[in-house]
């Protein structure tokens, strides 16, 4: 008996001492921004492309710029101060960026909410495709506030299926199953795909 | 009985004694006897129930180890503070591109340094990024034994994390981007600590395109 709890105790120690709560993650920022040029081979789809949400922070200026971009054609949304909150966070932003995204679905013909669709419209289908923004910084601004700009564009987030009906349908419920009894649910995605500018 | 075998079987001998309680009780004081002998009240003895302490060890041991995980874990060097964010990804097998002071490595190996740009910002040539040479070399070095070491129709997965300090300016940030971008990788995560209560997605983003 002494040695088993010997053991034990042994185990617990050293379980204890190698643990780690402090995990890390990865914020994406993707390099690939689609292009505005149409290719000849690539059959027309859809009657229009969803925009691109342009997010400039200009450090000189303490100001979020939100641009929506179709093809050639921008728009100014809104232009912000860069106010952080006692946490560190830039609730402005978050607040605009959602804003953004609701007000977007239909004249930016942004994707929302996408949990179900069959294969046959697969072609057709815009589940697949990520909802845009792209975020330009100015040179001297410390890394640390970019995640945090890009911490914000990722807060609204939609339910997407990846996969057609009927493998996936339906949001997930409280257990994560699909709500509408198919094997599996839909995603929850943030609803932008960040691309860092480089240039 | 007299002589040393006598003193052997001898109740007051220091090596042959009763049993019994021993502490505390050559203390000349009568309360102290008391509480020692217990005194009508609670023994100062108690016996640990056995069955118990193991179950509860038992359900520690197995709690620790289905929580215990090595992924995710990275070592990053002390000269480097991550930053934090909430709406996180997890972590992924891809190569690791850090930057420790000015000096650049690539999954722990040096590959160059971040002085070009870091020069670049002090003569105000900021107008395009400023492409790391030793590291381009490095990366598309390493693409090349990826592509040789895999089916020729494997799609080059093109994945990349930044290791970076929350200080470092973004100049220098979007130069490693675009000396990676440059190099093939395309699929550029930041590395952060993940901070309250964010939303962990296995895949999300770009790799689900």
């Amino acid at each position: 008996m002494v040695p088993f709890i010997d053991l034990l105790m042994v185990t617990i120690s050293f379980l204890l001492i190698t643990a780690v709560w402090s995990s890390m993650a990865r914020i994406n920022a993707s390099a690939q921004v689609p292009s505005n040029k149409k290719s000849d081979t690539e059959p027309k789809k859809k009657d229009k492309e969803p925009a691109v949400l342009h997010v400039r922070v200009s450090d000189k200026e303490k100001k979020f710029i939100l641009q929506w971009q179709a093809g050639t054609k921008t728009e100014d949304i809104i232009s912000l101060e860069m106010e952080q909150d006692a946490t560190g966070k830039y609730p402005k932003l978050e607040e605009e960026i959602k804003k953004a995204y609701v007000s977007g679905q239909g004249p930016q013909n942004l994707s929302g909410d996408d949990v179900s669709w069959l294969q046959a419209e697969a072609d057709d289908h815009g589940a697949n495709k990520l909802n845009q923004a792209i975020i330009h910084v100015d040179n001297a601004f410390p890394f640390s506030e970019v995640v945090k700009v890009i911490d914000a564009i990722y807060m609204p987030r939609r339910f997407v299926c990846f996969v057609p009906k009927p493998q996936c349908c339906g949001k997930p419920d409280k257990s994560g199953k699909s709500a509408d009894g198919c094997p599996q649910a839909a995603d929850d995605v943030p609803a932008f795909n960040v691309a860092f500018s480089a240039n | 009985m007299s002589g040393p075998s006598s003193k052997l079987f001898d109740v007051h001998h220091p090596q042959i004694a009763k049993p019994g309680k021993r502490l505390m009780t050559h203390i000349p004081l009568h309360f102290v006897r008391k509480k020692v002998a217990g005194g009508g009240r609670r023994s100062m003895e108690q016996s640990l129930n056995l069955t118990s302490m193991i179950d509860f060890l038992m359900v520690v041991v197995i709690f620790l180890l289905s929580t215990f995980s090595a992924s995710g874990e990275q070592a990053v060097p002390k000269e480097v503070k991550l930053p934090s964010a909430r709406n996180v990804q997890e972590m992924l097998l891809a190569p690791m591109i850090a930057v420790a002071g000015k000096d650049v490595y690539v999954d722990s190996k040096p590959a160059g340094s971040i002085v070009e740009a870091l020069d670049a910002m002090e003569q105000g040539k900021t107008a395009v990024p400023t492409k790391l040479t030793d590291l381009e070399t490095k990366l598309k070095y390493m693409k090349e034994t990826w592509k040789s070491t895999h089916a020729s129709d494997a799609p080059f997965p093109g994945m990349v994390v930044l290791q970076l300090d929350e200080k470092l300016p973004a100049f220098v940030v979007k130069s490693v981007f675009y000396t990676a971008a440059l190099s093939g990788y395309a699929n550029i995560s930041f590395l952060v600590n993940k901070k309250g209560k964010g939303q962990p997605t296995e895949g999300g983003g770009a790799a689900k395109e």
